[in-house]
């Protein structure tokens, strides 16, 4: 055991010694002080620290530290990530309805031919413009719907329509296009899929709680590595908080505050915010104590859920494999989908008036 | 840096070593005064200088043809092509017979010097000398250009030309082409013609510089120009033995077959200017010569040895960026949009050709359509893990060699209309029907291109084709595809606010839109 | 075993100086019958001892604390396969993700029942020998005061450290019908464990015991910083002889305590200050687990209770009226 530990020793004694050392030479203890004050600082505003200006925005009460910090040099970076492709020029009327010009639409058959073909032409660019039209058309014959692509983007387009005309209490004026979560990807840089269940394949060894690995749907915390399926498609519970002072029958557990902390750290990193954007966290539970923000926040979760199960979970079997998850299950929508890490997707720019055939009604 | 380089520096240095001058070997004197030549002599000639493809190096862009004046890039350094029109001050124009023969077979110029084996010497030594004078007769009716020659950009030792000797004394044949009684005439004549003036080994032998085929593979794939060139033997899987003679027959004539899908790089050239002029019974000797040679598998077939997570990241950028044309299953759309199930370029086992399709993407030629150079948009890790993926997937056993440093270095070399990376600018457009079409301002169709943006190209795009097929319906579908491409190209650089890759896209969706409404007339 | 003692005259001494001092080993009293003998020659250590030098050995195991060290590798080779299993036994990311890593209780579903090992099962049986190991420790601890004829102050200190272990772990998760509540193994997982029983309990910092609880751990580093910084101070009147002065007040004490008094116009005796520190951490764990006791069993939301109570203010409204849009009627839920 000593054999062990004697390089250790010799280090300590080493430094024993150099401890000494410093004692008896006031001058170079003075080196030390003003050496370890130096590296402390470098350490502190080099790791810790970040340079200034930060802008901070009251958001509650004062003293509640209901605020929201923004450091300008930072979020630039961040505002040019964001922005909106320039939109298409405006195209004149061809005056015929598309369904009459082409064959085998299903979707846009009102739209005129001429708009019709401006909007092909902005899904290109906003989905996969590398490929262009041919991501989702059979260049042998652009009306088969042999990719399954088409039958996808058909879907997407309902979809889009339905968030922008049913569900302003989330959206709001400014709506989403393709281009809101697609960014030119193929598949949206932000999908989720669900977890294999608990212990699934690994004999007796406790493994796939949905804790305990670094989890990026929940901020690199070890709360919960996929919160998305009990709450974005499934609609387990999400509040946990005591609304009473003694207990009167809320029986919510420790772990569901946790996988629903998993979810409230999906929401903060996705949209680039802290807790108090919506909530004054000494009380997590209490509206009236929170932010506005809370509200369309509640209906954008009603939202997804409603995406997911009556646009995306329906389109499972048209994926191939290889789009699926681990458990052959289709890529589903979160909030990072859109937002992608700003409080309002491209801040809050909005080219849907540039694309009116995005925001019509869903014909029955 | 490629095996055949390493072999020959390797070969260069031990020249530089040794230091051997040794004597030019001596050939027939020179010959007396010549005769004018007959016109079915001329007539051999021009056909055996098309077999040669003398033209795809003796022509750099913007030069006449046979001027010279085109870099190659060999692993010694840039050597410049000369001239050889019968210009009397800067081409052959004072060459005798014996002069030129030398040249063709020993690669000796009339004042002694050697010439480095760029030009493909060793293979030419086996032409017999009454073809190669069929050239010169061809040659020597060519208009003279006055065009001297680029100076050479060659490093040092390898500018120590004498060094040369040694490496032709190893490596140059000495004879002419003998034909094997045993073999019918047909394998013959096809031996001639690869082994000959065509040399197909300078790219397809796996150590192309050293000509001699005994020593170098004979066409069992090589890399060349930071391509690969596949091997040619009858190998199954990794050679042309899924290919019938008449396939073969099809792709030197026409640049693509049915089952082989079509061309790209350096061999595009080829086609174009050699074996597309080539008669077909030369093509099929050709073809029947090359099933013929004794089966040699290029590598040993991998199945799974690549990780299956990277295939599955693999597969997830071939659904993104592949599949929707090549399909899932690998077969391509029949006549529209080559197989990579089983395609040769994919299974070749450098994977070079790959990476550079992705990067460049490909011209349309014959039913094929254009293919955007999708690879410009993508990472090189995108690229090196969707290459792989399809050199294994589905039948394909290629090993999976691509690196993300293999697609960096090809990303810098390859600069090509489709993907927007081009130094010099847009290409120019030929003087062909279409250049005339689109001067012509009565039809309105050069107005019409210019006012195309992203917002109403798919309307132009139906509206120029149905115009430009009205006034002139003889343009083959793939000169309009690409030659509307190349017209476009310059009115996209000047459309004002968009970013690069917008221009490329852009440009591609209008290709993409063209040869859509080629193929299927609009029906849809 | 050489006889130190016998050897040299004098027993091992810790000195505090400026020079480095290595002094004669200490090997302790003769143990009475039915105490096993000690193992190993002792040797004195530069780093544990890292001011002055600290003898090493020899070493008393015991059946106790062999037992104690049997059922802590158990439960350390639980925890630590477990976390191996869930990174698919691959050693690199076992070490990039160690501090993620976890092995959790059951699901709330299974309540008070045993769960299959691999949901839950290994986290019983690990926290039953980790138990097992840290009450067998505190027999040791409390036998081995006994033996040496000492007070057993530090068994009773470390019986409430092991309360509020027992609380978290083992009795709140009883009182609260579910395993579930238990805290996971793991380094970060503990951490979100407690940062979700706060969000989940309205805040425990408004929890009354919480806060006593915090009052006696920075209380106890505050008392443990005065008291050696002045004992420190005042060595070169041998004033670390702490025992000595305690009965027989030399300059040292004097002026310590004189020091003190000038200071705050109190000042702790070399006798009382240990009663103070040890209360206070003592209490620190005591009364973190009566506030964890507490809550859920019979608080649910600590920030209601303390508004109720007059602790929490309930602040203005700066926002006009905002409502849960849950309660409204005709919303999609």
């Amino acid at each position: 055991m000593r054999a062990l530990t004697a390089p250790l020793e010799l280090v300590a004694l080493a430094l024993r010694y150099s401890l000494a050392g410093i004692v008896a030479h006031p001058w170079r203890t003075r080196a030390w002080v003003v050496g370890l004050i130096a590296i402390a600082l470098v350490f502190a505003f080099g790791s810790t620290l970040e340079r200034l200006p930060v802008t901070s925005v009251q958001l509650g009460y004062r003293g509640t530290a209901m605020e929201a910090e923004y450091n300008p040099r930072l979020l630039k970076p961040e505002i040019e990530a964001n922005r909106l492709l320039p939109a298409l020029p405006a195209v004149p009327d061809a005056g015929i309805p598309s369904s009459k010009a082409y064959k085998n639409i299903k979707v846009l058959q009102t739209a005129d031919a001429n708009q019709f073909l401006r909007q092909m032409g902005a899904f290109a660019n906003w989905i996969n413009p590398a490929a262009g039209c041919a991501y989702c058309h059979s260049l042998n014959n652009m009306a088969s719907d042999s990719l399954y692509t088409k039958t996808v983007t058909r879907r997407m387009i309902q979809m889009t329509r339905e968030i922008n005309t049913n569900w302003k209490a989330h959206v709001g004026g400014v709506g989403v296009t393709c281009y809101t979560c697609h960014r030119g990807n193929s598949i949206p840089q932000n999908v989720w899929f669900t977890e294999p269940p608990p212990g699934a394949g690994h004999g007796l060894a406790e493994t796939g709680t949905g804790q305990g690995s670094p989890d990026k749907a929940s901020g690199l915390t070890t709360l919960a590595s996929d919160p998305f399926t009990p709450f974005l498609l499934n609609a387990m519970p999400i509040r946990v908080t005591g609304v009473s002072d003694l207990n009167i029958g809320n029986n919510a557990s420790t772990k569901q505050a946790e996988w629903t902390y998993g979810l409230m750290m999906h929401f903060a990193t996705s949209l680039g915010v802290a807790c108090t954007y919506c909530h004054n966290t000494n009380n997590f539970a209490s509206w009236d104590q929170g932010t506005p923000n809370r509200v369309p926040a509640w209906y954008g979760i009603r939202m997804v859920r409603d995406l997911n199960r009556n646009y995306m979970l329906p389109l499972t079997n048209v994926f191939p494999a290889g789009r699926k998850g681990p458990m052959g299950d289709v890529a589903k929508i979160n909030c990072a989908t859109c937002h992608q890490g700003a409080y309002k997707p491209f801040y809050g720019a909005s080219d849907l008036a540039a694309y009116p055939l995005l925001a019509q009604r869903n014909t029955p | 840096m490629t095996r055949s380089d390493r072999v020959a520096s390797v070969v260069g240095l031990a020249a530089i070593a040794l230091l051997a001058c040794l004597p030019t070997r001596s050939l027939a004197q020179d010959q007396p005064a010549q005769v004018q030549p007959s016109a079915d002599l001329i007539a051999r000639g021009k056909y055996l200088t098309d077999m040669g493809d003398c033209v795809a190096c003796h022509a750099a862009p913007g030069y006449p043809k046979f001027a010279g004046g085109q870099y190659m890039q060999m692993p010694f350094g840039d050597i410049s092509t000369p001239n050889i029109t019968p210009d009397k001050e800067t081409g052959i124009g004072n060459y005798t017979d014996a002069q030129f023969i030398r040249l063709m077979q020993r690669g000796i110029m009339p004042d002694g010097s050697r010439i480095y084996p760029a030009m493909p010497y060793p293979w030419y030594a086996k032409v017999p000398k009454a073809d190669l004078l069929a050239i010169k007769a061809y040659l020597f009716t060519l208009k003279p250009v006055h065009a001297a020659r680029l100076p050479n950009k060659i490093w040092f030792p390898f500018t120590i030309r004498p060094a040369i000797a040694l490496w032709d004394a190893f490596f140059v044949p000495g004879e002419e082409f003998k034909p094997d009684p045993s073999k019918s005439d047909e394998i013959n004549r096809g031996a001639y013609i690869v082994e000959g003036l065509e040399h197909c080994g300078t790219c397809h032998n796996h150590w192309n510089l050293l000509g001699n085929t005994a020593i170098a593979g004979n066409v069992e794939g090589g890399a060349i120009t930071r391509w690969y060139a596949p091997n040619l033997r009858n190998d199954d899987l990794t050679g042309i033995g899924r290919f019938s003679v008449d396939d073969l027959v099809s792709f030197f004539k026409y640049g693509h077959s049915k089952s082989m899908g079509t061309v790209a790089g350096p061999m595009s050239e080829t086609i174009d200017e050699s074996t597309m002029k080539l008669t077909d019974s030369d093509l099929h000797a050709i073809s029947v010569y090359l099933k013929s040679l004794p089966v040699v598998a290029a590598y040993t077939p991998t199945d799974g040895r690549y990780r299956p997570d990277a295939m599955a990241a693999g597969r997830q950028v071939y659904l993104s960026h592949c599949a929707s044309c090549h399909q899932d299953n690998g077969q391509g759309v029949s006549e529209r949009i080559p197989a990579l199930d089983g395609n040769g370029m994919v299974q070749a086992a450098g994977s070079q050709d790959v990476v550079r399709v992705v990067l460049g993407g490909l011209e349309a030629r014959g039913p094929y359509g254009l293919m955007p150079g999708v690879g410009a948009a993508m990472s090189d890790k995108e690229i090196a893990s969707v290459s792989n993926y399809v050199r294994q997937a589905w039948s394909n056993r290629a090993p999976a060699n691509t690196t993300t440093l293999l697609v960096s270095l090809l990303r810098k070399d390859t600069h090509t209309l489709l993907n927007g990376s081009r130094p010099d600018g847009c290409p120019a457009l030929a003087e062909n029907d279409l250049a005339k079409v689109l001067d012509d301002s009565s039809n309105g169709i050069g107005a019409l291109l210019q006012q195309t943006t992203e917002a109403n190209l798919l309307q132009n795009a139906n509206t120029i084709i149905s115009k430009v097929r009205a006034v002139a319906p003889q343009i083959k579908r793939e000169d309009l595809v690409n030659g509307l491409a190349i017209a476009y190209c310059p009115i996209v650089e000047k459309e004002p606010g968009l970013q690069e890759s917008q221009r490329i896209w852009q440009l591609t969706h209008f290709a993409d839109r063209v040869y859509v409404q080629l193929t299927t007339n609009g029906a849809y | 075993m050489f006889d130190y003692r016998a050897a040299f005259g004098i027993e091992y001494q810790n000195l505090f100086n400026r020079t480095h001092v290595e002094g004669p080993l200490d090997i302790g009293p003769v143990l009475k019958s039915g105490n096993e003998f000690r193992r190993g020659r002792p040797w004195t250590s530069v780093l544990l001892g890292f001011i002055g030098s600290a003898q090493v050995g020899p070493f008393y195991l015991g059946a106790v604390g062999l037992a104690s060290i049997v059922c802590g590798f158990i439960a350390f080779e639980i925890i630590g396969l477990n976390m191996l299993a869930s990174v698919n036994w691959d050693p690199v990311q076992f070490i990039r993700q160690l501090p993620w890593l976890a092995l959790e209780p059951p699901a709330p579903a299974y309540g008070l029942h045993i769960p299959p090992l691999a949901e839950g099962g290994w986290w019983l049986m690990a926290g039953f020998f980790l138990t097992a190991a840290i009450f067998l420790w505190w027999v040791r601890v409390y036998q081995r005061a006994r033996a040496l004829g000492m007070g057993t102050h530090v068994a009773w200190a470390f019986a409430s450290a092991i309360f509020l272990y027992l609380v978290d772990g083992f009795i709140r998760p009883l009182l609260m019908g579910s395993w579930g509540e238990g805290v996971p193994f793991g380094i970060f997982p503990h951490l979100d464990w407690t940062a979700a029983l706060s969000v989940r309990y309205g805040n425990l910092y408004y929890d009354p015991f919480h806060m006593l609880s915090i009052v006696f751990l920075y209380g106890s580093t505050l008392l443990f910083a005065m008291h050696g910084g002045t004992i420190l101070a005042v060595s070169r009147y041998w004033g670390e002889r702490e025992i000595e002065l305690t009965t027989d007040r030399g300059t040292a004490a004097e002026r310590a305590g004189l020091f003190w008094r000038w200071i705050m116009g109190f000042n702790a005796s070399y006798e009382s200050i240990h009663r103070w520190a040890w209360w206070f951490a003592v209490l620190c764990t005591l009364t973190g687990g009566i506030g964890i006791l507490l809550t859920g069993t019979v608080v649910d939301n600590w920030y209601l209770w303390g508004v109720k109570h007059g602790i929490a203010p309930m602040y203005p409204h700066v926002y006009p009226y905002i409502a849960d849009p849950g309660h409204l009627r005709g919303v999609l839920q």
